[in-house]
């Protein structure tokens, strides 16, 4: 079955993309990773990863995937012998350098070349295929000929990104980060100079950012032409965005693959995709060359999002003892949706403190309460706004 | 001893007397002038010539490119981006050309190992970094020495969606300001795809010692035509400065990757 792939920056977020549907993880450790700014996780964390998904039987890779400079090179076996040692499922690589590193150490996990590398064609899938690699993340540039194109033509297992932002440029192959804010874009410290605005001529608001990608109707043709992995981006995502967007297309997953996905469930899950979203999103690559319809025009259109209401920690004779992250009152229509499960709606007619008063309102980030709920929940289902 | 490579930016070559490296029309991108196979087959037979391939290659690109490859003879190397052509071209013919992407020592080996013994090393490292690589490794090192560095390419049309939206009409090539820090960028669109550039030329001219043992590229693409006769009479000066407004931004500052560094 095809892998649903999260990123996860932290343990928690691990946890939550793991149990909301994530078949692996993908994560950075301190050093050598691509979002040097992250929280990213130390060695015992890392090891902490393993153990919980391996519990699970599923995966974890890491990315080490910067481009090395020569002082980077210097503690690198330590940090590879290291996450053998941790058990992790395959190391996520862009640099050469990383390669000759794990085959001369003879080390056990698997070798999957980043995106950055941006591999476009077979006949650089073929070359990866020489050098041992298992896995190729194709560049998000691919569309639906490419990837076919190379599926059919090549043995090792491809990864297609299908959810996320996108950089401008083919990844890797962007310095902008360096050269206008002295942040090495390849090592981790992207600056992200391609949604600044600029002049041109006359004009002071030219743009060249990109609207994130989402490729939520290509699932099922994904899983046709035989892609092993579904990657959604975001390291620095938070958990709500994680668990949501991982469990919609773990059910679209699901669908396809037990025949019952029809266009209904796809339309409830791009507007599931859609409020969870801070940004706007299109197929990109895939089915066309990007035009105007693909990139921002107007400065960052990002909103923030308060449709997380409340995160269940138990349930007990119809109560829900939640933990609140978005005001909420009596009276109000929420619906609570976990993992495997589909959403469901009721009106609030009771929240309790602590001491076990009624309030009307749910109205402190992280207070501990107590919710009247017409039918039975889980521990880490969630609570949010219906989606309408 | 290191040899002077030129990418020419007008299709009369007379002036180029070193090495020319001329980039493959169609699968080229962010030069003045593109060479047919048959431009290129004329001009290789009566001087040394090298060809570039500087495109990402999608399915149809690599197809075709394996037929035009099989008409050019007589040519030095190819430069060339995309890994697929590897298994396409003899290697000893071959120079890497990963812009950003090859960066250190030890992956230059390592190519070294399969095959690849001719590399352009990154156009963004340090003159330190740069001098490191020489000495660890015995590969013909190749480096962009004078031009107008690369600093993005993209599948996108960048100026042209934002004419559509905008109902303007800037030109394909132009150059656009970065608000914060004031930097001046050339940004080129091409075809589907564009790339972005350091407005100001770059030379590490008054490295020459200490790049002594790299081969040296010199791209005149993007030059008007007051830079490239001053760059042609001069390029062989460390004191190249003393004729034209250059700058050498990368090779002296260490980019740090983490904020706060």
């Amino acid at each position: 079955m095809v892998e649903i792939l999260s990123p996860a920056g932290d343990l928690d977020r691990l946890k939550w993309a793991l149990t909301y549907g994530a078949d692996a993880v993908y994560i950075g450790g301190y050093d050598y990773s691509l979002r040097a700014n992250a929280n990213n996780f130390s060695l015992t964390e890392i090891k902490e990863a393993v153990d919980f998904a391996h519990n699970m039987n599923k995966k974890v890779y890491v990315t080490v995937n910067i481009i090395m400079h020569n002082e980077d090179l210097e503690k690198l076996d330590e940090y590879l012998k290291n996450l053998n040692e941790a058990g992790i499922d395959a190391y996520i690589v862009s640099d050469l350098a990383v390669i000759k590193r794990i085959k001369d150490l003879k080390l056990k996990p698997e070798i999957h070349i980043s995106t950055q590398e941006s591999t476009v064609n077979k006949e650089a899938v073929k070359f990866w295929e020489k050098l041992g690699v298992s896995r190729v993340v194709l560049g998000r540039e691919c569309s639906k000929e490419d990837i076919k194109d190379i599926k059919e033509n090549t043995k090792i297992e491809l990864e297609v990104f299908i959810h996320g932002a996108m950089c401008t440029s083919y990844s890797g192959r962007c310095v902008l980060s360096n050269y206008v804010t002295k942040r090495d874009s390849n090592r981790g410290g992207c600056s992200q100079v391609c949604r600044f605005s600029f002049d041109i001529d006359d004009s002071e608001d030219f743009q060249i950012c990109t609207k994130d990608l989402c490729m939520i109707d290509y699932i099922g043709e994904l899983i046709d032409i035989g892609v092993a992995s579904l990657k959604i981006e975001g390291r620095m995502r938070s958990l709500y965005y994680i668990a949501t967007v991982v469990n919609a297309y773990k059910q679209i997953v699901t669908k396809k693959i037990d025949g019952t996905l029809n266009q209904e469930t796809l339309e409830y899950y791009k507007k599931v995709l859609r409020k969870v979203s801070n940004r706007e999103n299109s197929v990109q690559f895939y089915d066309r060359e990007p035009g105007v319809n693909e990139q921002y025009y107007t400065g960052r259109q990002e909103v923030s999002n308060q449709d997380f209401l409340g995160i269940i920690i138990d349930y007990k004779e119809g109560y829900a003892t939640f933990e609140q992250r978005n005001n909420f009152k009596v009276g109000e229509t929420v619906e609570i949706f976990g993992p495997n499960k589909e959403a469901k709606k009721f009106i609030v007619e009771e929240i309790k403190n602590k001491d076990g008063e009624e309030v009307k309102v749910a109205a402190h980030p992280q207070e501990i309460l107590k919710l009247k709920v017409p039918f039975e929940v889980q521990k880490n289902d969630i609570i949010r706004i219906p989606i309408s | 001893m290191n040899e002077y490579y030129m990418i020419p930016n007008s299709k009369e070559l007379n002036k180029f007397d070193s090495n020319i490296i001329l980039p493959l029309e169609n699968y080229s991108i962010g030069f003045d002038r593109y060479f047919c196979i048959r431009e290129i087959k004329d001009i290789a037979k009566t001087r040394e010539v090298s060809i570039i391939i500087n495109k990402m290659l999608h399915k149809k690109e690599i197809e075709e490119i394996k037929d035009a490859l099989k008409k050019l003879t007589k040519i030095k190397y190819i430069f060339i981006s995309d890994l697929g052509l590897i298994n396409y071209i003899n290697k000893d013919k071959i120079v890497l050309y990963q812009n950003h992407i090859i960066s250190n020592y030890d992956s230059i080996n390592y190519y070294k190992e399969i095959g690849i013994d001719k590399i352009v090393v990154s156009n963004e490292l340090t003159i330190e970094e740069l001098k490191q690589i020489k000495e660890k490794t015995t590969s013909q090192l190749f480096y962009f020495i004078t031009n107008h560095n690369e600093l993005m390419y993209s599948k996108r049309k960048l100026i042209s969606s934002y004419n559509y939206y905008k109902g303007k009409n800037h030109e394909q090539t132009n150059k656009i300001t970065e608000h914060v820090s004031k930097k001046e960028l050339l940004i080129k669109e091409e075809g589907n795809s564009t790339m972005i550039f350091d407005s100001n030329i770059f030379s590490a001219n008054e490295e020459l010692a200490s790049l002594k043992d790299f081969n040296y590229i010199i791209n005149f693409s993007n030059m008007n035509e007051e830079e490239t006769e001053i760059i042609l009479k001069h390029y062989k000066d460390e004191n190249l400065k003393d004729h034209i407004k250059i700058e050498n931004y990368f090779l002296h500052n260490k980019i740090g990757y983490k904020v706060g560094e």
